[in-house]
């Protein structure tokens, strides 16, 4: 029986965040139709999950900031580029490619939040840019979602580790070499 | 389980089957009850949410229905600030801020303007 070296990544505030917002979309997606009530909670839920984690991008722990896993547009590239080649390296916090997903992510959750609170404002209330915004945010992130979870797959089968457990635990295996700490 | 046992235990429901068809006959027919129990709730399920999708507020031929800007007019008459018409459920929907300043949302028969249904909330 072999224990393997495991090292502290995501905090328990980005836990909390994660699966807070995964179970705030959800809601508000199924509700949106006809559960007004329901759908509206769910959606400030999901703004101050938001606005915290905003914060957190800025003050929270280092793998949670923002300049942690933002990287420039040439290093995605060739990151995606390494990719193709499976030469792509395993990356402790969000790889080039992941942390733009999570800025696109946590940006279209704050716009569908923000357009939906709104719409319940005597300035915005029935106008229809706003709804339409909203709903096109939604749809976006729908897509979003769905790479996403590409994604987390597939960087979970390409360095062999379980990247939902990761997110579950905090914990990941401990860098070897070559690995980007 | 070992394969050995596996097929020993295979073989065994194949003979189970063949001296005891009248059991398996029996089981099969409470199987086929129970599906059809689950599936026609099901379908029943998604009849009635059909129903109640499909059910409108107004009931009007499109050849009786008022143009929009009509409704628009009218309102504003009434010291309403009309932010957006569409149809909905077979009846004008108005969002506006009425006379009073509240928000309202409001459901218009198309042909006599008569509200089928207001919800406001300041
Ligand atoms: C509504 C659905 C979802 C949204 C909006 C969402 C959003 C996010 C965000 C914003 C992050 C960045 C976390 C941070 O640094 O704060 C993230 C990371 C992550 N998410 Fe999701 N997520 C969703 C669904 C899921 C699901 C269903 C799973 C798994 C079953 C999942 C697995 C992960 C994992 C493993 C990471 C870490 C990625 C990495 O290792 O770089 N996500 N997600």
């Amino acid at each position: 029986m072999q224990t393997l070296a495991t090292v502290k990544v995501w905090d328990p505030l980005v836990r909390i965040f994660h699966w807070g917002l995964v179970g705030s979309f959800a809601v508000a997606f199924l509700t949106a139709e006809d559960i007004r009530d329901v759908h509206e909670v769910a959606g400030y839920v999901a703004g101050g999950l938001i606005a915290t984690r905003l914060v957190m991008g800025f003050a929270g722990s280092p793998y949670a900031r923002f300049r942690q896993f933002l990287r420039s547009p040439v290093e995605v590239v060739s990151y995606l580029r390494s990719m193709i080649r499976h030469r792509d390296r395993r990356y402790i916090g969000h790889n080039p490619l992941g942390g733009l997903m999570v800025m696109v992510l946590i940006l279209a959750m704050g716009g569908i939040a923000l357009t939906g609170w709104l719409q319940t404002t005597d300035a915005y209330w029935g106008v229809e840019w706003v709804e339409e915004l909203h709903e096109a945010l939604a749809n976006l992130m729908l897509g979003a979602v769905a790479v996403h979870l590409c994604g987390v797959v597939f960087e979970s089968i390409r360095h062999n580790e379980n990247l939902v457990a990761a997110m579950i635990s905090g914990r990941k295996r401990a860098p070897a070499p070559g690995d980007v700490v | 389980m070992r394969a050995k046992d596996f097929l020993c235990s295979v073989r065994g429901l194949q003979g189970a089957v063949r001296k005891d068809g009248n059991n398996v006959l029996i089981l099969l027919n409470k199987w086929r009850l129970a599906m059809k129990m689950i599936l026609s709730t099901i379908v029943g399920t998604l009849l009635l949410a059909g129903a109640a999708t499909a059910s409108e507020k107004c009931r009007v031929p499109m050849t009786d229905w008022q143009p929009r800007e009509a409704l628009q007019t009218k309102l504003e008459g009434e010291g309403w600030k009309v932010r957006s018409i569409r149809s909905e459920d077979g009846c004008y929907e108005a969002y506006a801020l009425n006379a009073k300043g509240e928000k309202v949302e409001a459901y218009f028969d198309p042909k006599t303007f008569v509200a089928v249904d207001m919800k406001s909330e300041d």
